[in-house]
This record gives structure tokens, C-alpha cells and sequence, in this order.
């Protein structure tokens, strides 16, 4: 079994990080289980007993076996072949969040070939085993191994769980596809690298240990003023108004231009600046973090000042996922 | 009882494990069919505990229940075979491991277990080959291993389904159909070496029909009434004629009065002395040369036509010639056994021992009195010993004497019951109490068992002797003569032969199985055409099995050389191991070729036709990717090519059409094509 690991760890280091992996036949190992060795112990026995009462029903027998166990090896190659991977857009999670990564595993077929062949032929490859590589060194296992079957024209989706532990791009460790099917005698395996976009904000300071903020408000507070989010009710259109807040239905019953008004925000209005906080990169960055995710719960609109970038005062989910990337990503080459 | 099937049918509990219990109760059936009822109940027992148990009726038994059972089970096995080996011992030794590793599965995943048992059962199907090699069997075999291939890759899906044998179906007839070309391949050419590696526990329990090494009166009776074939026969020439044909089994010269049995086999060439083979049997006729299939009957002897001469056969290692004629292997005959002889059929015999004779002299001294001053008084009144011989045979002939296949039964002193009461007797007794007759004559007497007669397949051109004919008969020595074979039930003639009730009720059984419901309105004529068609069926079916024996079972060294030299080879192991490089290695390539030609089918003709219309617009100067959608070419094409716009549009759309509208149809294809053989840039 050691040497099985020792050679698992030399494969590992020669797989290269690719955006989607079609499995090939230069990249499928393939090893007899301890069942397929005990079945050529048994064939083994069977020729034995064979030649020995020179019986030619047991010969044809064994040799009928040892047939289908050699075809079964073939076949256990070909049900990983053309195996496509791929992952899908991932939400950004917080730091020590699980981050759910889609896998997307397809045939790697050509999509234009004829759709009744398939119907004709079972070419659906089974019980697909996809678990990371480094089973072993995953503290908390969440995600430790999934069977699935991948139809010839679907597509199929799995969910990859894994802990997070590090701020920014998150690297997806090797993931071992392997099956045994159909006879279990032999494992075929292979280890692929996959690039994905999964981001790993920071870890958010909690929620009552930082400081208030003071002073950076640019405009007078608690007055309740025009807002997006909430409706509130309608007034007549001016020119200049959005389109998309005119009350078509009420236009339609010709009851004039009528504009729906919408209260929601507020008018705070702040920078968050890098420089105003203490403590080293990580702690401000947590602290940002947390101001940011307060913000935007707040719908205050914020601007973020980084050493090395800013970005400027804003609000809405797109100016809030901006916000949390920079942070994320901040220094992310010298981590 | 249905509807409760049919709930857990839907609720998806009968899971694979339920159909483990029942594939092993089918594997078992042949072995279970001849065990004593206490192992018959006990694994019906195992097997409906945890058929009750998967469909979650009751629960597993726990460790202590096991444990029990492992030990019931020991009862029952020492019971039942004692502590010695035998083939049929270990059979039942590992059923019940199966059964009780059964009980020990947890649960669908429980790998290891599931394995150990398909495994197991495997061996079992193989070890029956070693019991019996009957065409039936084998095909109940080969799907039994099919049905356990089938388990066992259903048992390797995850995540698993309920019952997803029928998913699996088309793979394992797939995967058997190509491993089928390697065994063949492997049968045919994996060099056979000859020789048991290990010698073979002889088998304690069963019994076959067959000549047996005893004789009292009613034992070849027995016999009689079974249509069992006891061996075939090819002749390399014609067949000797009917009064010739007598094959020669044990020999028997040691009797107590009713029981007859064999004296301590010696071998021929031990005995011979510095004499040679020839002084032992001068033959005046030509040798007949034959090959007997051997059914087996786990006794020693190999049955030759009287007098055997040479002896060739493969299967057969250690054959010899005992000092009283019989042809003998070293070992009991296990299975299936082919072997050349040569006999002669004019022949002069020699006694080989010096107290061979007058072992032959023996009368046993309180037995059949009667019969003892019978042969006196024939000693007393005739000098020469020839006139003493014919006397004896011609009082069965004169007296009378019946030849009959439902003797009565004659336990006291059954010579003298036979000769002076009943009268009525089979060829045993008849035998018997001539012997007794000579030996009280003075004249060196024993009793040989054998097979009389056969029977012609017309259909393979070979000749069959069943049970049926088994025989005994008589040999005497005369001084001039040597010994001499005198058949004493020859003497009856055919009016004091009884008919045979056995074999007319047999017939009329096998007339009324055949399920005609008007039979009797059949006229004669009619009758005797469905006797011969029912004949001609029986003949075809035996020829099936002789030709099974001969090319399947029969395939060893020899037919392996044959087949060599006439594939124009030349025998050897290293024309074997190329042939076996060779031949796999041409699969290979076989299956290579079809799977391409089947990936190159498998591009439909829209596909092809599609492709075909890209590679014209790449070869005007475009560089397009099939994978590129559609529209996208269709897109980048007109931009190209404004002047084809048309026609791009109209092979675009069309090809759209066709794979993505629900129907579709084949002037659409049709249109599509011809658009796309005009199409030029």
C-alpha cells in the first residue's frame, strides 16, 4: 500500500492545471484491486485443478474467466475515457465558509453525433468516483467521496465541498476520478488539476469588535430620502426619470404618466480607508472586511481606499462583490 | 402474499442482496440433489433467513446465533462424510462457508463479503466439471457463471439503484462475447500437459452403475434395466461379428458358492517370466483396432474386446494388462477416458501362473452339494474332458432352462436352487453354476463379467454399449485349447427365452411420454414410423454427446498435436506459444478495426454532410471549428461570402431544422444534402 501512495504522490506532480480535462488514454493508470487479485489467485487454482484432472470443461472454464477478466480490465479504461471536467462559476464564500464547487462532468463526445445511436447503445459510464487526491491531509473532511453515474448526453453536476482556509483565489487541490466498474477487479484512476474563479474573501472581523466610525460622512444622516429598493408610492413623471419607473399599467388605462417613487438606502455616504486602521495586513483587511459587509447591509454607499487601489464611493451588489474581491485579493502574490 | 412483494417492490427494498440467496440456492440445485436431507434442510434454512432478512422481515443473526450455526454445521458435515477428504465432502464444506458468509453481510457495500461469496461460487460451478461433463450440465453452468459476472458487476455500481441488473445486461453480454474468441483461443492452444500434479482423493460416498468387482446371482440382473451407456465404440474397420463381440471386464475366480469376486490383480509383464507376450496369446487372426469413450464408472478396468493385445491412450496413464487379461488403469476412471486397442478375436490363451489353474479348481466345500456330485458323477463317467465340457453345456440346453430378466431371488446355495429348482435364471447364474459344474468335473473354471452385443448409431457411424449388455460368462481350460470362452446362456434356444416385460413397459412408457393423445387409433404401420423417428431422435441426440466426448471433452494433447499438424504446424511448446501470441494479438486488432469502423459509423450522415459543408468553407479561406455553434457560422459565413447567402441560410437553417425541431423530416435531409453537394464558395 505504500508503494501505492508513493507512486499516487509521483503521478500528482506530473498533472498540470487545466480550465477542462478530457480524460485520455495517456492519462488513465489503471491497477488489479485486491479482488482482482484474489480472482487470478482463483483462476490461478481453477488451471491447476484443470491440468491436473486433465479436465477440459475446466480449462475452457478457466479460460472463459480469465477472458473476462482481461476484457473487464479494457473495459474499466474505456469507462473513464473521454470523461470531460470542468467546474463551473463558484460563489465567493468568507475564509473558513466551505466553499461549494459545481463540477461539471460530461462526455467529451462529439455533441453532433447521431442522438439514436445512443439510445441504441448503453453508453452511459458508471459509478464514477471523484474525491480529492489528498484525502489524507484534509483536517475536516466535508466532502469526502462521490459515485456518479454520467449519461452519454447530460450532463452531469457535482458539488465539491471543501474548507477554506486562505483569503483570495481559491486553488482547488488534485481530485482523483477513479472507477472499478463493471467487475471491481481492476481500478482505473486518474488525477486532474482544474483552474476555477472561486474567490476567498477574508475572514469578516466579528461584528461588535470594531471601532465606529467617525467623521467621514458627507452628507446629514437618519433623513429618510429617495431611495431605489422599497416602493413607496407614485408621483407624476418628470423628464429624466428613469423608464423603468413609470407605471406602464396605470399609462395603459390612460391615468397619465404616473411614476412609482421608492424609498430604501439611506444617504450615508463614507470612505473606508486602509490607512485608519491598525493592526497588521490580515487584521485590516478583516476589519474592511467587516465595514463593507455592514455597509452594504446598512445601504450605505461606501468607497474603499486601499494602498494600492481605490475604489470609488458607490453601492449595490456589484459595487459590494468589487469591494470584496480587492480585499481578497490584496496582496495576494506575497501571501 | 403478492401485494406485500409488490410494497416492497415499490418501496425498493428487494435490493441485489435479495437475489444473492436465490442465484446461490440455483447454484446449489445439482449438488443439493444428492445430500442427505439434514444438509439440504439446514442450507434451505441459511438461505431463507437471510432472504427474510433483506426483505426486513427478521433480523440478522448476531454473532452467538452464528456461531451455533458454524457448529451445527460441522455436526452435519461429519455426520454426513465423516472426517475423511472427499470430492463430494468439500463440495458440501464449501456450500455452507457460502452460506454462512451470507449471514454476515451487512449491507449492499459490504464488498469484501459479496465478494468472498460470488467468488466461492464460482469454484463450486467449476468443481462440478470434475463430477459429472454432461452437455446439460455445462450449459447450466456456463449461464450460472453469467448470472454471477452479472452480480457481481451489479454489485460495483454506485450509487446503486434497486435493482440495476437490466442496466448491466448489455455490458456483460458485451464483455463474454469478447472474452468468449480468448478462451477459445487459450482452449485451443494453452499447451495440456499430461499428468496429475497431485494424486486424486478417491470418492467415498457416490456410486455409479456399472460392473462391480462381486458377483452373486442377481447383479448383472440388475443391471438389465438401465439404459446408461457404459462406453462408445469406433471401429477403425468393420465391426467383428455378433458371436465375437464380447468385452472383457473383471474376472472372477475366487467364490464362497453365491458370492463371486476377483483374485489379487497382478500385472502381466510381472508374471511373464522371461516368456514373451506372444507365448501367452497366440493369435491367429487379424487385430481389429478400435477407440473406446469410456463413460466414467470409478472402478479400474478398461474394457476391451476379448483378447486385447496393445493398448494406446492418452487420458489414460499406467494402463496394464493383469495376469488374467483384464485391461487395467492404475487409477479409478473419474471421468471421461479415450483409448486405442487392438484385439484379436482368434486367439489361443496360456495360463500365465503357475496356480492359476488350480485356483480355478477350487470348489467351495459346503456349498451346493447338488451341484458338486453333478460335475462328479460327469468326471466319473467321461474321460475326456472336451466330452465333459459339451455335457455341461448341453444340459442347459436339453433340460429346461430359461433365460429369463426377473429371476427369483436364490441366496442358499444358489447353484443347486438354480440347476434342480427354479430353472429359470440371467446370465449370472447360468455362468455360476457351470463354472461350479466344471470345477467339480475337474476341469479349471472361472467366471468373467463383461458387456455382450452393441448397439449402432447410424447417425454418427458408431456403436454404443449400455448397461444393458452387461455379461457373464464362462472360461474353461482344456489342455490342447488353452482357456476357452463358453457362453452357457447361448445354449437356450430363443423359444425358452422370456420376453422381456421390463423393456416392453419401458417402451410403452416412453410411447405414452412422447403425449400423443390418439396413440391407440394409430395403425400398425404408423406405430413403427414413430418408433423409428423416436429411435432416429434418440440416435441424433447420443451422436450430439459422442461428438461433445470426442471433440470437447476429449480435446487433450493429442488432438492438440492433431489440430497443429493440421493447421500445418509442427508440435512443439514454442509453435504454441506463438500460436497463443498470435492469435490474441490478431484480437486485439480485430477489436481495434471494429471499434473504429463502429466510431466511424456512429458520424451520422446530417453529421457527415455537415462536416463536408465546414471543410468547404474552411478550404474558401475561412477557419471554422465544428464546435462552433451553428449560427455563429452561419453568422460568420455570410459575412465572407455575401454573394452565397442564400444558400448558406437555406443549408443552415435546414441543418437547425433537422436537429433541433422535435420531428423530423427526410425531404428535409434529403434537401440538405443535395443543398450541400452544390454548394460552392
Amino acid at each position: 500500500m505504500k508503494l501505492l501512495t508513493k507512486l499516487q504522490h509521483w503521478l500528482l506532480k506530473r498533472v498540470s492545471r487545466k480550465d477542462s480535462t478530457v480524460l485520455k488514454s495517456n492519462s488513465i493508470y489503471i491497477l488489479p484491486t485486491k479482488e482482482g487479485i484474489i480472482y487470478a489467485v482463483m483462476i490461478f487454482l481453477m488451471l491447476s485443478a484443470a491440468i491436473n484432472f486433465n479436465n477440459s470443461l475446466v480449462f475452457f472454464c478457466t479460460f472463459l474467466m480469465a477472458g473476462v477478466g482481461l476484457i473487464s480490465m479494457h473495459m474499466t479504461q474505456q469507462n473513464l475515457l473521454d470523461l470531460q471536467f470542468s467546474i463551473a462559476h463558484v460563489k465567493p464564500v468568507f475564509c473558513f465558509q466551505n466553499l461549494s464547487l459545481p463540477l461539471i462532468i460530461s462526455q467529451s463526445t462529439d455533441q453532433l453525433a447521431n442522438k439514436s445511436m445512443s439510445k441504441k447503445k448503453n453508453l452511459t459510464k458508471y459509478s464514477i468516483a471523484i474525491q480529492f487526491s489528498h484525502q489524507q491531509t484534509q483536517s475536516n473532511e466535508v466532502f469526502l467521496k462521490e459515485i456518479t453515474d454520467v449519461p452519454f448526453d447530460e450532463t452531469s453536476l457535482l458539488q465539491l465541498n471543501s474548507p477554506t482556509t486562505q483569503r483570495g483565489i481559491f486553488e482547488l487541490p488534485p481530485l482523483t476520478i477513479s472507477t472499478r466498474y463493471p467487475l471491481g477487479l481492476f481500478r482505473a484512476w486518474t488525477n486532474i488539476q482544474l483552474n476555477n474563479d472561486a474567490v476567498i474573501y477574508p475572514n469578516p472581523e466579528n461584528k461588535f469588535s470594531h471601532k465606529p466610525l467617525n467623521g467621514t460622512n458627507s452628507e446629514g444622516q437618519g433623513i429618510k430620502g429617495r431611495g431605489f429598493d422599497d416602493f413607496s408610492g407614485f408621483k407624476s413623471y418628470q423628464k429624466g426619470e428613469s423608464l423603468k419607473h413609470i407605471h406602464w399599467k396605470a399609462y395603459a388605462r390612460e391615468q397619465g404618466m404616473l411614476s412609482k417613487t421608492f424609498t430604501g438606502g439611506n444617504n450615508h455616504e463614507y470612505w473606508l480607508d486602509w490607512n485608519e486602521f491598525s493592526g497588521d495586513t490580515e487584521n485590516k483587511l478583516r476589519q474592511l472586511c467587516r465595514l463593507v459587509i455592514d455597509a452594504e447591509e446598512q445601504g450605505d454607499r461606501y468607497g474603499l481606499i486601499l494602498p494600492n487601489k481605490t475604489i470609488n464611493i458607490s453601492r449595490g451588489q456589484v459595487h459590494h462583490h468589487q469591494c470584496l474581491r480587492e480585499l481578497a485579493m490584496y496582496q495576494v502574490d506575497n501571501v | 402474499m403478492f401485494s406485500f412483494i409488490r410494497e416492497k417492490l415499490l418501496k425498493n427494498t428487494i435490493g441485489l442482496h435479495t437475489l444473492l440467496p436465490i442465484i446461490l440456492f440455483i447454484i446449489l440445485v445439482p449438488h443439493l440433489s444428492s445430500v442427505s436431507v439434514s444438509f439440504f434442510l439446514y442450507i434451505i434454512f441459511v438461505l431463507l433467513w437471510f432472504t427474510l432478512h433483506t426483505l426486513g422481515i427478521i433480523p440478522r443473526p448476531g454473532k452467538f446465533i452464528q456461531f451455533i450455526l458454524l457448529l451445527i454445521s460441522l455436526v452435519i458435515l461429519i455426520m454426513n462424510y465423516g472426517i475423511t477428504f472427499s470430492q463430494q465432502a468439500s463440495l458440501s464444506l464449501l456450500s455452507m462457508m457460502i452460506c454462512l458468509k451470507l449471514l454476515e453481510i451487512k449491507n449492499e457495500q459490504d464488498r469484501r463479503n459479496i465478494f468472498v461469496i460470488l467468488f466461492l461460487s464460482y469454484f463450486i460451478l467449476v468443481i462440478y466439471f470434475l463430477h459429472s461433463q454432461d452437455l446439460i450440465l455445462t450449459l447450466f453452468i456456463l449461464i450460472n457463471i453469467i448470472l454471477l459476472t452479472l452480480m457481481l458487476s451489479a454489485f460495483n455500481r454506485r450509487p446503486q439503484k434497486s435493482l440495476p441488473l437490466l442496466d448491466n445486461f448489455y455490458l456483460i453480454g458485451r464483455l463474454f462475447l469478447k472474452a468468449l474468441p480468448i478462451a477459445i483461443i487459450l482452449f485451443l492452444f494453452f499447451p495440456r500437459i499430461p499428468g496429475p500434479l497431485w494424486s486424486l482423493p478417491e470418492n467415498g460416498q457416490s456410486s455409479t452403475t456399472g460392473l462391480s468387482d462381486k458377483m452373486y446371482p442377481g447383479s448383472v440382473t440388475d443391471l438389465a434395466s438401465s439404459d446408461e451407456i457404459a462406453f462408445r465404440v469406433n471401429f477403425l474397420g468393420p465391426p467383428p461379428s455378433a458371436n465375437k463381440l464380447y468385452w472383457r471386464g473383471p474376472v472372477l475366480s475366487e467364490t464362497d458358492g453365491f458370492l463371486w469376486s476377483q483374485k489379487k490383480q497382478l500385472s502381466l509383464n510381472s508374471q511373464l517370466h522371461g516368456r514373451k507376450f506372444e507365448d501367452i496369446i497366440t493369435h491367429t487372426s487379424d487385430s481389429i483396432a478400435y477407440t473406446i469413450t469410456l463413460e466414467p464408472h470409478k472402478k479400474k478396468w478398461l474394457f476391451a474386446l476379448e483378447m486385447p493385445t496393445r493398448v494406446n491412450g492418452d487420458t489414460i496413464r499406467g494402463n496394464y494388462l493383469s495376469s488374467d487379461l483384464q485391461l487395467l488403469n492404475k487409477t479409478n476412471i473419474h471421468q471421461l477416458t479415450q483409448y486405442q486397442v487392438l484385439s484379436t478375436t482368434e486367439f489361443k490363451l496360456h495360463p500365465v501362473i503357475k496356480t492359476e489353474l488350480q485356483d480355478a479348481l477350487i470348489f467351495p466345500k459346503t456349498s451346493n452339494p447338488k451341484t458338486y456330485q453333478l460335475g462328479k458323477t460327469w468326471q466319473n463317467s467321461f474321460t475326456s474332458k472336451k466330452e465333459i465340457v459339451s455335457t455341461g453345456l448341453n444340459y442347459f440346453k436339453n433340460k429346461p432352462f430359461f433365460y429369463t430378466k426377473q429371476p427369483n431371488a436364490m441366496i442358499d446355495n444358489p447353484s443347486d436352487q438354480f440347476l434342480f429348482d427354479e430353472k429359470r435364471g440371467f446370465c449370472e447364474h447360468y455362468a455360476s453354476s457351470f463354472v461350479l459344474l466344471m470345477r467339480a468335473a475337474g476341469i479349471p473354471a472361472r467366471v468373467v463379467t463383461g458387456y455382450q452385443g452393441i448397439e449402432k448409431n447410424n447417425v454418427g457411424n458408431y456403436y454404443i454399449v449400455r448397461q444393458s449388455n452387461a455379461h457373464a460368462w464362462a472360461e474353461v481350460w482344456l489342455e490342447e485349447d488353452g482357456w476357452i470362452r463358453l457362453d452357457p446362456t447361448a445354449m437356450i434356444p430363443p423359444h425358452r427365452i422370456e420376453p422381456d416385460i421390463f423393456q416392453t413397459n419401458l417402451e410403452r412408457l416412453s410411447f405414452s411420454s412422447l403425449n400423443l393423445p390418439d396413440l391407440p387409433k394409430l395403425s400398425a404401420q404408423q406405430k413403427t414410423a414413430l418408433y423409428n423417428f423416436s429411435q432416429q431422435l434418440k440416435q441424433s441426440m447420443d451422436n450430439l454427446k459422442n461428438n461433445w466426448n470426442n471433440w470437447i471433452l476429449g480435446y487433450d494433447q493429442t488432438k492438440q498435436n492433431l489440430l497443429l499438424k493440421l493447421m500445418g504446424f509442427t508440435t512443439g511448446w514454442e509453435t504454441l506459444l506463438f500460436l497463443l501470441i498470435g492469435s490474441i494479438t490478431g484480437l486485439i486488432i480485430i477489436f481495434q478495426i471494429i471499434h473504429i469502423y463502429r466510431n466511424h459509423q456512429q458520424k451520422d450522415i446530417v453529421y457527415k454532410n455537415y462536416s463536408k459543408f465546414i471543410e468547404k468553407l474552411n478550404y474558401a479561406g475561412m477557419s471554422l471549428q465544428l464546435s462552433e455553434g451553428p449560427e455563429a457560422i452561419k453568422q460568420k459565413a455570410i459575412k465572407k461570402f455575401p454573394k452565397q447567402k442564400l444558400n448558406i441560410l437555406n443549408i443552415i437553417d435546414n441543418y437547425i431544422q433537422i436537429r433541433y425541431a422535435s420531428k423530423n423530416k427526410q425531404s428535409l435531409i434529403l434537401q440538405f444534402i443535395s443543398d450541400v453537394k452544390k454548394f460552392k464558395t
